[in-house]
């Protein structure tokens, strides 16, 4: 370790213990670039796909009356083109982007959990093809991609085609979950030394937000989806107006998720905005702090402009007037962002090269799409156009102009560090054009045949409504633009197959991730930077060649291990050595036995399911007990002459903020829970039930035993901190056991759940707690196993936080749930008899 | 940034939890009122008192912060950031909630 | 202004000249009874020239209408002949929103040229450009700027919602529509409880409150011609004020995706002379 190592035999000794073998041992790569690389390439694929779905879609509204496809194969055509444009090509893209780039252009080595970025993967690939795959089978979902009740509900939608997409998306976004969780994490602790909140590039803060935004932006879809499936598999009315339920309590639920969707979307795009401009304007940003603190703003308001997806449904006008008001403030982050960009470009020496082209067509594109959304924001006239083609209008200048020109721009960026080659020029422009002109070809007319009265969703339409014209144009212009992105398709093709070598840093760019070697190495850097300047304004030239030869921190190969640096949050200090596990098969098994539940829950072979859940949690005590840390190492050397402690004896490292924001993403979904009960109880037809939950006693029995967890958890870290766990881990075991008993009780004394949303929702609040005793049960025998095994020790007592991180969450959710199930005889009483 | 507790971050967040706060607050209690038939001025009296409420919660907050960054000689950056956002977040507040003095409660 | 009866055609004859005097807007001042001021609205607002006598009904400036970009996206698009155009009002709750549409496009050619035009600056006049101070750009564009358009827009835009929501303690004809899989049925409740038509027959020249709802899965009522669109949601009434100034035929059609025979989910309204009304229905009506 202290002896100099030559550049080639450091390299060596990385790639050894970093890499991801050949073959078939790829299958159990977990390192952030081949990761981040199979997300954004899958995720191009299913772009492709839902390209061809909306060329049908194109083909059959050209012209009049057309008999290309009747209304059940269009039905599906739409759905599944906004679905997989939505949830299996834009997130995924963009979490592939962040995993790719954000341990390179933070200095660090590699994301905090690497099997966990594969698992995610999995999730993505196995879902996806799942959804896709429904598409050969005629079974492909068909009731738009929002899936409004009763429309989807089992009486309207018979066939399995709503099962695929509630079970094939919640089984996406796990992959969105543990990337979200990931990134967050790997944000705040896995940065270079040095590098504090201030110095972070602003594609940091915008990833930090979006990650952010999705950990309380997905669990109300995920729950909205959990429920519905319920309704549909086991006939718990939730959404059902017959039985106490409500439709427009999915709405709710749905757009509470998809708004802030949209700018989770928006916001990585504009990450590489705020990254390229100034490279290309050379100069740095204009407006760091001011961005800042937009994104911030832009993070919170988002979540408050759902129901603009609902201001028809009858709502109230001072209540729609929140959102409007709302979703007009939206546009000041916004317009300070654009302002940020133009003033960089103004004040900067800018230059031309086809990534600008893109930022060109964004700022026309974009512009355009967030002022049409001014518009929508605007109650009346939102009563007019609502669900017709000006929103589709919208929706696509936003989301085209504000997703896919910036990540083309990026695309172009990147690429020579993707693959270590130059473009070939040629096809880059025309294609940009062809895309940029057959876009507004296509898009600019839907706002005037919206204004002209044609809704969405319709596989047809009369000839005298005025429709023909503009939908003959926005058809021929859909093709010029399925040309264009083909080009672009072809073009990536031929860089990666004919571009000539590149330089490094070809366009002179000032983030660390240039100051490696194109294309990266699967330990991106041979030793980690200290950061002394803003890390938009690296030397990179100067920084490069220290870091290949070692100079910086960690230059060496440990035991085999893969390691990073974790610092403090928002100093950059450097406060420990994080222990990365090296690559394994245990995510795709995970992976294969989650797909397997999941198909099991979509043939209703329950018991199988039930299998298959038991086997992936098995497969997560395993990741858990391989890897394990089995002594304690106390502080270790990491070079220039610093010593830190590992992760694994330090608080506050990255595994137990993994489980703060776990929980706090879970938290949200047990709030929307709760919000679905009381919306219920207050709003819903058919109130109040016949029949009242009584728990009875034994909910006191349930209180009073969240209370000995409670106590019970400390008394186990108590004895940790002595060296004796295991004891007291054993009597938290049983504790868990009994609380498990006591709910079940409580959860049988429902009677007939299926026949009112009441007991629907006491069910499931009861099942929620249910199901958390149940985790806290098998963390606590997880955690006995490794004490067992001597991966626990006084210092090594991060499993024992995150335990009572888990335990604590569940006494908490547990007992607001069964309050509130106690309470709701009461709540009841307040309603006027039907 | 030498000595920063990571509790500063929550400068960043605190004040546009308390817009969210406010949202919630208001449009929860908008819901109830209308469908319990509340007398209007009674609920438009609430709801005026809750946006107060939060105001003012939001005003201290961010005299709070502008004392933070008087108190170093060039604000630092959180700091900075931190009042930005606070303000922002007072008149996202204001801007968000004024329909509440004029507009139909429950048409 | 017509009198004719409840038969007449908009969708004939006079057509050309209203792509000649500017396609799609209500020129026409409104007919209303002697009892029914102010439905929509502060009648002491913007009350246009012509209409003081009749009582300011269609309170909203008149619209310039953009010619030019209607008259060539016309030739596009046959503008003979469109009766589900939201540009084509027929009452006061349609109409305001055309205005307001026009306005809002003028101010958004604005902005966009505005920020189109800075990039361009930016790029061919980087001098220029450069010596606007950051603070103009981020505060002066990024914040106050909006503030002020959004402002101005929020204000009227809640001032025109007041307007136009039905306030339910407010006496007007009240009809029912339910909407099922995949056709529309409407009743009448205030006269005898009518028994139900396929086609809606309302009142021209006065507020009509549809009372809507849904017998399966989540559809829309809309007539844009004459109003905004208000969902139909089993298990709940929702209700719209719209109102058709002339008597005559207009297209409705379900705006909200409700399975395989959405397309095909229009409906007819007529609208007659309002002392022909009361005995049309009982006419029209199935037992």
């Amino acid at each position: 370790m202290n002896e100099r190592v030559s550049p080639i035999a450091l390299h060596k000794a990385l790639e050894r213990v970093w890499g991801s073998g050949h073959g078939w041992q790829r299958l159990s790569a977990v390192n952030h670039t081949v990761i981040g690389r199979r997300f954004i390439v899958t995720a191009l694929l299913f772009f492709a796909i839902g390209g061809v779905l909306a060329m049908l879609i194109r083909a059959q509204l050209a012209t009049t009356r057309s008999a290309f496809v009747g209304p059940d194969i269009y039905n599906q055509l739409f759905t599944m083109h906004g679905t997989v444009m939505m949830f299996l090509f834009a997130i995924p893209l963009l979490e592939g982007l962040g995993m790719y780039l954000l341990p390179k252009m933070l200095g660090a080595r590699d994301l905090a959990f690497p099997r966990l970025s594969a698992y995610g993967y999995w999730c993505y690939l196995f879902g996806g093809a799942i959804i896709v795959a429904s598409m050969l089978f005629g079974v492909a979902p068909d009731g738009g991609w929002f899936m409004y009740t009763p429309l989807s509900s089992a009486t309207y939608t018979p066939g399995i085609n709503a099962d695929i997409w509630l079970l094939g998306i919640t089984f996406v976004e796990i992959s969105a979950m543990t990337a979200a969780v990931e990134i967050v994490v790997s944000i705040l602790k896995l940065r270079a030394p040095g590098m504090s909140l201030d110095r972070m590039p602003l594609f940091g803060w915008y990833m930090l937000i979006t990650a952010f935004m999705m950990l309380v932006g997905f669990p109300p879809l995920i729950l909205g989806s959990i429920l519905l499936e319920m309704e549909r598999a086991f006939g718990l009315p939730f959404f059902d107006p017959t039985r106490g339920g409500d439709p427009v309590l999915w709405q709710h639920l749905f757009w509470l998720f998809g708004h802030p969707e949209v700018y989770i979307i928006f916001l990585p795009a504009a990450a590489v905005l705020s990254t390229i401009i100034p490279v290309f304007a050379q100069r740095p940003i204009v407006g760091y702090r001011a961005i800042v603190i937009a994104i911030v703003a832009l993070g919170f308001l988002s979540f408050g402009l759902w129901v603009h997806h609902m201001f028809t449904v009858g709502i109230p006008h001072l209540a729609l007037a929140f959102f409007s008001a709302a979703s007009m403030l939206v546009a000041i982050p916004t317009a300070v962002q654009i302002f940020s960009w133009l003033a960089t470009l103004a004040q900067g020496r800018p230059r031309y090269d086809i990534p600008m082209l893109y930022v060109f067509g964004f700022f026309i594109v974009f512009v355009i799409g967030g002022l049409t959304g001014v518009m929508l924001a605007v109650v009346p006239f939102n009563w007019q156009v609502h669900d017709t083609h000006f929103v589709v209008a919208h929706l696509h200048y936003v989301l085209v102009g504000g997703f896919v020109f910036p990540m083309l721009a990026g695309a172009y960026y990147w690429l020579p560090h993707f693959t270590g080659r130059s473009s070939v020029h040629r096809l880059s422009v025309p294609a940009f054009w062809l895309i940029i002109v057959g876009f507004n070809l296509t898009f600019f007319m839907m706002h005037l045949t919206g204004l002209l009265g044609m809704p969405r969703r319709v596989y047809t339409y009369a000839p005298n409504l005025g429709w023909e014209g503009l939908n003959l144009l926005s058809s021929v212009g859909g093709f010029a633009m399925a040309m264009g992105f083909a080009l672009v398709g072809a073009d990536f093709i031929m860089q990666l197959r004919f571009g000539r070598r590149s330089v490094r840093n070809p366009w002179q760019a000032s983030t660390l991730e240039w100051a490696q070697p194109t294309p990266p190495a699967s330990y991106a850097f041979a030793s980690l930077p200290h950061i002394e300047e803003r890390a938009d304004s690296i030397d990179v030239p100067k920084l490069s060649p220290t870091l290949a030869a070692g100079q910086g921190y960690l230059g060496f190969v440990r035991d085999e291990r893969m390691e990073t640096l974790g610092v403090d949050m928002v100093t950059g200090r450097l406060e420990h050595v994080m222990l990365l596990p090296r690559r394994s098969y245990l995510p795709l098994i995970s992976g294969v036995l989650t797909a397997a539940c999941v198909l099991g829950m979509l043939f209703k072979i329950y018991w199988f399911a039930a299998l298959c859940a038991l086997a992936v949690i098995a497969s997560f005590v395993a990741w858990s007990q391989v890897n394990a840390i089995t002594r304690d190492l106390g502080p270790m050397e990491v070079g220039r002459g610093a010593r830190v402690p590992p992760h694994t004896e330090v608080e506050g490292s990255a595994p137990w903020w993994a489980a703060v924001f776990s929980l706090l993403a879970n938290a949200t979904l047990f709030a929307s829970l709760v919000f679905g009960t009381l919306y219920l109880w207050l709003v819903a037809p058919k109130w109040p039930p016949a029949i009242v939950v009584d728990l009875g006693l034994w909910a006191l029995v349930a209180l009073i035993g969240y209370l000995g967890h409670f106590l019970l958890v400390r008394r186990a870290i108590a004895a940790n901190a002595i060296g004796k766990p295991s004891a007291a881990l054993l009597m938290l075991a049983a504790a868990s056991v009994a609380q498990l008993a006591v709910l079940w009780i409580l959860l049988a004394r429902i009677p007939d759940a299926p026949s009112h949303a009441h007991l629907a929702t006491s069910f499931a609040l009861l099942l929620y707690a249910a199901i958390h005793a149940f985790i806290c049960l098998t963390l606590t025998l997880n955690t006995l196993l490794k004490a067992r095994s001597g991966a626990i020790s006084p210092q090594r007592r991060v499993d024992l936080s995150v335990l009572k991180l888990w335990f604590d969450y569940a006494a908490v959710t547990g007992v607001i749930a069964v309050a509130l199930v106690m309470l709701m005889p009461e709540l009841i009483g307040m309603l006027p008899p039907s | 940034m030498s000595q920063v507790p990571p509790r500063r971050l929550l400068w960043l967040t605190a004040g546009f939890t308390l817009w969210a706060g406010a949202f919630l607050a208001l449009y929860g209690v908008n819901a109830v009122g209308c469908a319990f038939a509340w007398p209007s001025a009674l609920q438009r009296g609430v709801l005026l008192t809750l946006l107060a409420l939060h105001l003012a919660a939001l005003g201290y907050l961010a005299w709070r912060c502008w004392q933070l960054r008087q108190s170093h000689g060039r604000p630092a950056f959180l700091e900075y950031v931190g009042f930005g956002a606070t303000i922002s977040a007072l008149a996202a507040t204001l801007l968000t909630f004024a329909p509440s003095l004029v507009l139909s409660l429950c048409d | 202004m017509n009198t004719h009866g409840m038969q007449r055609m908009t969708r004939d004859g006079d057509r050309r000249a209203h792509v000649l005097f500017g396609h799609g807007f209500h020129r026409r001042t409104p007919r209303i009874g002697p009892s029914r001021q102010g439905f929509f609205g502060l009648a002491h607002t913007f009350t246009p020239r012509a209409t003081l006598a009749e009582g300011g009904f269609n309170a909203t400036p008149h619209r310039r209408p953009s010619f030019l970009i209607l008259a060539s996206l016309c030739a596009l698009g046959g503008c003979d002949h469109r009766p589900l155009s939201t540009l084509d009002a027929a009452g006061p709750a349609a109409g305001p929103i055309v205005s307001l549409w026009w306005a809002m496009f003028a101010a958004a050619t604005a902005l966009f040229v505005l920020v189109v035009g800075l990039l361009w600056l930016a790029y061919r006049k980087p001098g220029y450009a450069g010596r606007i101070s950051v603070r103009t750009w981020v505060l002066g564009g990024g914040v106050l700027m909006p503030i002020a358009v959004l402002t101005v827009l929020a204000t009227y835009a809640f001032y025109l919602g007041e307007r136009l929501i039905a306030r339910s303690d407010e006496q007007v004809v009240q009809v029912q529509a339910i909407a099922s899989m995949w056709n529309w049925q409407f009743r009448y409740p205030q006269m005898n409880d009518a028994a139900s038509t396929p086609v809606l027959h309302i009142p021209a020249g006065q507020p009509v409150d549809m009372l809507v709802t849904s017998n399966d899965v989540i559809h829309a009522f809309w007539i844009p011609r004459l109003a905004g669109k208000i969902d139909a949601i089993p298990g709940h009434e929702t209700r719209i004020r719209l109102q058709a100034d002339e008597p005559g035929e207009y297209e409705g059609q379900c705006a909200e995706f409700c399975g395989i025979g959405h397309t095909h989910m229009q409906f007819k309204v007529i609208a007659h002379a309002a002392d022909e009304y009361r005995a049309v229905v009982p006419r029209n009506a199935a037992p």
